[in-house]
């Protein structure tokens, strides 16, 4: 079981690192195509929003495993450790209704707006909305999996600097 | 309401629950507050906040930025600055503030220019007898220049939301970027004169024009990244998005072919790390996407605006005001969280007294990065100092010289709206 969770993380790490590779891509090809072909791709902004608007979503579970997401730790440190303990139910709980109302709220828009076409791709606009539910679920999934002990707590003090904020 | 809702936000973060979450939780409570509001608005305001073709200049620099560093940029940048100003008193204090500059041309990123310069001469400086306190606060407080000499993170959010031009904003953050890094000089020159820091007047190396011409031969690529970026953007060849496209492609093709130092087995990882870092910032975007719904369904800035106004009405006065409260909030709460509750109110003051948006962008950032250096929640002093290995208390004692030096730039910027109005208006008309 553990191997399987570790080959899903693994995939869809590599698919994020797809998604951000082929927006740099196409990035590039619109300057390139705009004054070496004299041509700029009407497809090619939508394809990068709704690739970050994937990434992004994607990312957060993953940004959540390895506990990189900003948090104010001023208070907790005085903490003593029940309430602590209590605190990170409280957190992951937060993280389960998050996750829930982002999946099921994103599926309600994208039956609406599954009808409606963007202009650029010409795809419906459903399209960036199931990232966020995939995300969504994902996110799901691996806060299940710390509930039940497969996920360690990360400690945030053990995490690289640079990787926690603007 | 808008009390209850601020306070709420307030309380939670405080309380050590993740940023994204605490956002998230108080636009949702606030959207179920409100009558006759559909709850899916909820996923379609966090879709809109991230439906901008401006914001993905900043997953672009922060990959681009990732790029650099794994290819071993920092150190040879470090080492351009020692070659420049390593000679002077307290070289190697101005050798900080002048690799904090060129590295604020790569990265965009207070957080990276800070830990990247730390870790470099942090060890270093403490070897020359340097207190670490004073390493630390300085080298954080030029860390500041990252954010505000282009390419920068928080100029990406700033203009996404206030719809303001992200190349013109860049192009703004040149003149108060420099003239930052030109206090913070002087006030390392001021501190050679105190009794106190006998360390501060050693002359540790000499000139040395090979060396210097060594150093630039090495950190060329770094060089002249920002070259390319704020030329490209100058030139109107690129939009400030299109540059950090741009960026990546320079950063890998150097690393890889010039640098040798990138391998394609570790693209994954650098790819998945710069996605990471983007989805904490953006992650935030998207969520204080409801709840400034809410607050601008509240009529927020609106609030604020004809609150400030009783205070006066002279537009500098009201820069001043809005500087100040920006400030001391970002003492206490997380900066990036202010910028985004106040950008709002940075608009409606722009359009209301006739401001130029680049300079009330350019105060914004400024004093959002002032907040990210200002104990007790100062994130850039606390990576620092953990640098440094310092009790923070010593750090804090000698960051206040600094972020003074830092203020008096902040309210030039202020009285003379020149200083960050005048390239972008000059060259983007």
């Amino acid at each position: 079981m553990k191997a399987l969770f570790a080959a899903i993380d693994r995939s869809i790490e590599l698919f994020v690192a797809a998604i951000f590779m082929a927006m740099v891509v196409i990035g590039s090809w619109q300057v390139f195509s705009r004054f070496v072909l004299n041509f700029t791709p009407s497809w090619s902004e939508e394809v990068q929003i709704f690739g970050h608007i994937w990434l992004v979503f994607l990312t957060i579970p993953i940004a959540y495993r390895r506990g990189a997401h900003i948090t104010v730790e001023a208070i907790r440190r005085i903490m003593s450790p029940w309430m602590s303990k209590g605190l990170d139910v409280l957190i992951e709980l937060l993280w389960v209704g998050f996750a829930i109302a982002t999946a099921y709220y994103s599926y309600r828009v994208s039956l609406v707006t599954r009808n409606s076409v963007s202009p650029g791709l010409e795809i419906p606009m459903s399209y960036p909305y199931y990232g966020m539910i995939l995300g969504s679920v994902y996110l799901l999934f691996v806060v299940i999996r710390r509930f039940a002990g497969e996920l360690p707590t990360p400690d945030p003090d053990e995490l690289p600097p640079e990787a926690t904020r603007l | 309401m808008i009390t209850f809702l601020l306070t709420s936000l307030l309380g939670v973060m405080l309380l050590g629950i993740p940023i994204l979450i605490s956002i998230a939780l108080i636009g949702f409570v606030g959207m179920a507050m409100l009558p006759d509001v559909v709850m899916p608005l909820f996923a379609q305001k966090m879709f809109g906040q991230l439906d901008s073709f401006t914001l993905l200049a900043m997953p672009y620099f922060i990959l681009a930025g990732s790029i650099m560093t794994a290819g071993g940029i920092s150190k040879q940048l470090v080492d351009f600055a020692r070659a420049l100003v390593g000679h002077f008193r307290a070289g190697l204090a101005h050798a900080s503030v002048v690799g904090s500059m060129v590295m604020s041309g790569v990265s965009g990123s207070s957080t990276a220019d800070a830990s990247a310069i730390a870790s470099i001469l942090i060890p270093t400086m403490k070897q020359s007898g340097y207190k670490p306190g004073f390493a630390a606060a300085l080298i954080a407080t030029a860390g500041t220049m990252g954010a505000i000499i282009p390419p920068s993170m928080t100029m990406v959010v700033y203009g996404a939301i206030a719809q303001v031009s992200i190349g013109g904003l860049f192009l703004g953050g040149i003149i108060p970027g420099i003239l930052i890094g030109i206090a913070l000089m002087i006030t390392i020159k001021l501190y050679t004169y105190h009794p106190a820091y006998p360390e501060l007047r050693q002359v540790t190396a000499r000139f040395d024009l090979c060396a210097l011409w060594r150093s630039v031969s090495s950190a060329w690529s770094g060089l002249l990244a920002p070259l390319i970026i704020v030329g490209g953007i100058l030139s109107g060849v690129f939009t400030a998005t299109e540059a950090g496209a741009v960026a990546c492609v320079y950063a890998f093709l150097v690393g890889y072919f010039v640098e040798k130092k990138i391998t394609l087995s570790k693209v994954p990882d650098i790819l998945v790390d710069a996605a990471i870092t983007t989805s904490m910032v953006s992650g935030i975007i998207a969520v204080s996407g409801p709840m400034g719904w809410v607050l601008s369904y509240l009529q927020f800035d609106g609030m604020v605006l004809s609150y400030v106004s009783t205070l006066s009405t002279s537009p500098t006065m009201i820069l001043f005001i809005l500087a100040g409260v920006m400030i001391v909030l970002g003492t206490f709460v997380d900066s990036l969280i202010v910028l985004l509750v106040f950008a709002p109110v940075a608009v409606s003051v722009t359009k209301t007294y006739g401001l130029d948006p680049f300079q009330v962008g350019l105060v914004m950032v400024i004093c959002n990065q002032i907040g990210a250096v200002s104990p007790p929640t100062a994130p850039l002093l606390f990576i620092t100092t953990s640098i440094a290995k310092t009790p923070i208390d010593q750090t804090n004692r000698h960051v206040w010289t600094f972020m003074l030096a830092e203020t008096l730039v902040l309210m030039l910027v202020i009285l003379i709206p020149g200083l960050s109005s005048w390239i972008p208006n000059y060259f983007l008309k």
